[in-house]
This record gives C-alpha cells, sequence and structure tokens, in this order.
C-alpha cells in the first residue's frame, strides 16, 4: 500500500468515529424502555377477573337502575329526570418549544414539546424550500400529480451513481412541465412511503405529505407544504404523530388535530397570530391514567373510555370552540 | 472469537426467555460504542444510530429466547443491529430531515494531543468513508475500523468470504484515490 494509504489506515485504525458511543443516557433509556414494555402483571391478570367483573358490575347497575326498591331515592338523586348536558371548558395555549434552525441536529434525548408528540422544536416551521436541482443531475424514478399543488418527484442523485444510493423527494409546483429545475424537498420515503394531497390548514390551501409508517416507534409524520404569495413552496408546520385537519370549532379556519400513540394524547393546535396555541383533549374531559381518548375525525367528535369500562361518552367542541360538550 | 465473561453469564442463559438486567448492562457496555459506531457508519446519521443501537439491546432483552448460541452473542446483536439498520435504510426514513437539514457527521472530540493537522485528516477520512457506497462501507467499518476478521464479517453478512475480500479491496481502493486527491 503507497505511504499515502498507510497515512489514512492508521487514521482510520485510531478510531473514526471514536465521538460517537453508547452513553449512559442511552443505557439508562434502554432500561426504561424495557420497563415500559413489559406488561404489568394486573393486565394479565384482568383478562381473567374481567368476566366476572362486568357480570356483578351489571348485577349492581341492574339493582340500582331497573330494580325499584331501597336504592329508588339515590337513583333519583344521581340522574335528575333533565340532566343538562355534560360540558368541559376548552381554553388554548401558546406553544412553549424552541425554533429549529437550518442545519441544528435534533437530538432523541432532547424533550418532546409535549406529552407524547414526539416534535423537539417548534412545528411551525415556515421555511421556504430554496434547494433546486436541474432535472439533468437526477435520474427520474416516478413522478405523481397532486391537483393543486404540482407534480411530486421521486429521483435518485446522478452524482451518486450506486443503485443502492438514496432516492429523494421533490415537487414542481403547477403546470410547470418542462422545466428544467424542480424543488429538492427531502429523501424518497416522502415518495415511497407517503400519501400526497391537498387539504387547508390554518384557513389556507396546503400539501400535505403523509407517512403513516415513519418513526421507529411506530408514529406517523404528516408535512403540510404551502405556496406562499410569490409561487414560492414552503414547509408550513410538521408533525410527527397522525394529523387530521378540521374545522373543529366551526369558526372557519381548519385545526391540526394531532392523535399520539405515545401516552395516547390527542392535541388540537390552532395557529393564532403567527403561533402554535394548543389544547389537550385528553386534559379538558380530566382523562385519568387508563383512560382512553379518541378522535372521530368523520364525525369531528372526541371520546373517552374510563379505565375498566367499555362505555365511550362522545364529545363535540361547542359554544364557538370554548367547551367540549357530551353529545352521546 | 474470544468470549468475555459477560458474554459467558449471558450463554448460562442460552434458552432463557429474557437476558437480567445486569448482563445486559454488561453487554451494553461491551459492545454499545461498536454497535452504535457501526449504525452509524451505515446510516450516517447520529440520532438514528442511536435510536437504532437503543432498540438492538431492547430486543435482546426481551427476545433473548431467539438466541440459539449458533453465533457469538455479539454477532447476534450485530445482525440485530444490521437487519434494523437495513429496515432502516429500505423505508428510507430519515426521521429528522427537514429540508434537508443534513446531520453532519459530528465534530472530532477534541484530546488535547490531536494536533489541527490531524483533526483535520481524521474528519476528512471520516467523510471519505462515509461517502463509500452501502456495501464497502459496511465490509469496511467492520473490518479496517471494528477489527473483525473477514470470516465473521462473511457470516454477518452472508456472503463468500471472498465477496467480503473483494467488497473490502473496493472500499480500499476508493479512499486511497480520495485521499491521494486531498493530499495533492
Amino acid at each position: 500500500m503507497s505511504k499515502a494509504g498507510s497515512d489514512w489506515q492508521q487514521f482510520a485504525e485510531q478510531g473514526l468515529f471514536r465521538d460517537v458511543t453508547f452513553t449512559d443516557e442511552m443505557v439508562r433509556r434502554v432500561f426504561g424502555e424495557i420497563g415500559r414494555r413489559k406488561k404489568p402483571a394486573f393486565v394479565t391478570a384482568g383478562r381473567l377477573v374481567k368476566p366476572g367483573f362486568v357480570i356483578l358490575a351489571c348485577l349492581v347497575l341492574a339493582a340500582l337502575f331497573v330494580t325499584p326498591g331501597p336504592f329508588k331515592d339515590t337513583v333519583d338523586r344521581l340522574v335528575p329526570a333533565t340532566a343538562p348536558p355534560v360540558e368541559w371548558p376548552l381554553s388554548y395555549q401558546v406553544l412553549n418549544a424552541p425554533i429549529w434552525q437550518p442545519g441544528e441536529t435534533i437530538l432523541a434525548s432532547d424533550p418532546d414539546i409535549l406529552p407524547g408528540l414526539s416534535n423537539k422544536f417548534d412545528p411551525l416551521y415556515k421555511r421556504m424550500v430554496t434547494d433546486q436541482l436541474a432535472l439533468s443531475d437526477v435520474e427520474l424514478l416516478d413522478t405523481r400529480p397532486v391537483d393543486g399543488f404540482g407534480t411530486m418527484l421521486h429521483y435518485r442523485l446522478l452524482a451518486d451513481g450506486e443503485e443502492e444510493s438514496p432516492t429523494f423527494f421533490g415537487f414542481v409546483l403547477g403546470e410547470e412541465a418542462g422545466l428544467s429545475t424542480f424543488y429538492h424537498v427531502g429523501y424518497g420515503h416522502m415518495f415511497e412511503l407517503a400519501n400526497h394531497e391537498m387539504t387547508r390548514i390554518f384557513g389556507q390551501p396546503a400539501l400535505k405529505v403523509e407517512q403513516s409508517v415513519c418513526r421507529t416507534d411506530g408514529e406517523s409524520c404528516a408535512w403540510y407544504f404551502t405556496i406562499e404569495q410569490e409561487d414560492d413552496p414552503m414547509l408550513y408546520v410538521m408533525f410527527e404523530a397522525g394529523s387530521m385537519e378540521r374545522d373543529v370549532d366551526g369558526d372557519g379556519v381548519e385545526e391540526i388535530v394531532v392523535v399520539t400513540e405515545k401516552l395516547n394524547q390527542i392535541y388540537v393546535f390552532k395557529e393564532i397570530g403567527g403561533a402554535l396555541h394548543w389544547a389537550s383533549i385528553r386534559e379538558v374531559l380530566g382523562a385519568d391514567v387508563g383512560d382512553s381518548v379518541a378522535y372521530h375525525h368523520d364525525e369531528g367528535l372526541f371520546s373517552i373510555v374510563p379505565a375498566g369500562t367499555e362505555e365511550s361518552a362522545y364529545y363535540r367542541v361547542a359554544d364557538e370552540g370554548t367547551v367540549l360538550r357530551q353529545v352521546r | 472469537m474470544k468470549t468475555t465473561g459477560t458474554e459467558q453469564s449471558a450463554l448460562y442463559l442460552d434458552g432463557a426467555d429474557t437476558l437480567d438486567e445486569t448482563t445486559l448492562g454488561g453487554l451494553m457496555d461491551l459492545y454499545g460504542d461498536e454497535i452504535r459506531r457501526y449504525v452509524y457508519g451505515m446510516t450516517r446519521n447520529l440520532q438514528q444510530s442511536e435510536d437504532i443501537a437503543q432498540e438492538v439491546f431492547i430486543q435482546a432483552h426481551l427476545r433473548f429466547r431467539s438466541f440459539r448460541g449458533e453465533s457469538s452473542l455479539k454477532t447476534w446483536l450485530f445482525t440485530i443491529a444490521r437487519n434494523k439498520t437495513i429496515n432502516e435504510l429500505r423505508s428510507a426514513y430519515v426521521r429528522h430531515v427537514i429540508l434537508f437539514a443534513w446531520v453532519k457527521p459530528g465534530q472530532a472530540s477534541s484530546s488535547a494531543e490531536d494536533s489541527f493537522l490531524d483533526k483535520q485528516k481524521w474528519q476528512q477520512l471520516r467523510e471519505i468513508i462515509l461517502a463509500l457506497p452501502l456495501k464497502h462501507r459496511e465490509v469496511f467499518l467492520l473490518h479496517v475500523v471494528q477489527g473483525w476478521p473477514l470470516a465473521e464479517i462473511a457470516d454477518l453478512l452472508e456472503v463468500p468470504e471472498g465477496t467480503v475480500k473483494s467488497r473490502l479491496h473496493r472500499a480500499r481502493k476508493k479512499i486511497d484515490e480520495r485521499w491521494k486527491e486531498l493530499e495533492s
């Protein structure tokens, strides 16, 4: 081997990635995650006792509500004939999260911006897509038109040269067929594994790139791109969890409802005065550990199933977005 | 392959459902750095290397019964790491890529004895290696950086030893070329 060769070999053998280590924090996270993934004993036991418990609960409820008798007065007090609807005050608070700067590394050890929501920085990026590439510099693998936005592109950089080199995602805006350049946006998974559709967020049209299998923890990701006044694309907002758009409070402006697998959280995000504001449906409904909350996008309803029961209570945002009111 | 005390104690558990936490901690001490560096070399992404390396040990703990002792514990852990890494690369998922905010290779850790020139060269070499095609990079990382014998790499990759040699030769050749360009 040449002198130059032995020179680099020496560097390589001395420890090329010596700064990349398995840290104590990672060790702690491994143990923490193992503890979390192991089912607690009572869950297994619950499977055995549940049928008996349900039967017993039915008998007690029958005694209380069906059979007239000694419990009649208690029942009348608990359930007035004209019970007012159950409702909970709903308010939003400004999201207090760090703003990501280009080039900044995002670490898993950074805290989540909200419980269960894996974003580490403010999801409201509002960053122009500035990278452009020449079509002559790429091998185009596939294209997908999205009405109202442009054409999605899947490609490989010719400079990479190898079949195993990564693929990328980009787009051209509008009917710009024949253009020699396009916007270079992200890796190929944003084409291959994602759905692309037009939607509306915060009162404006947006391209939604949704990847249902995205994170290693199973969460989805959703990127929303808008086209700004000068016909320039912008990454407006991005959530690392399942995201749906709906005008939940009927004010004519679409909110983003973010549903996390982790910690079973549901957040409603609004953009007010250029900042994200959020409300936690779990908090609003006073859900306890073990209670399950869900969002029913077709109906725009939220539901809660208290731990140990199978009865759902459904809520809708009402009174100009100030309350969650039970509808059934 | 030399068997460590931690490996030996883990081998007693062959057929058990899980590794006990003491043994798992020992394995993380022993192989954590190597596994994370291997995954980093493959993914070129610090964040992914952290996530995957952690997941390797979580899976090793939870699915220890699938370790049959046919390979060394180290090879088994690297097999898990490799499968997870390849799955990640196939899905091309890079969680934190936002408008090409490339996660750059980490900066060299500063040590008093390193000269500026050495640091610069070290960083350049690192970039050259990370730019190698995946197959060549993987073999290079395992053999030159991690010190694995060719036969073990062949076992891990499930390819003939000749293929490993050929990939290694190509990797060295490319590095040599790029290194000479930088030197000149």
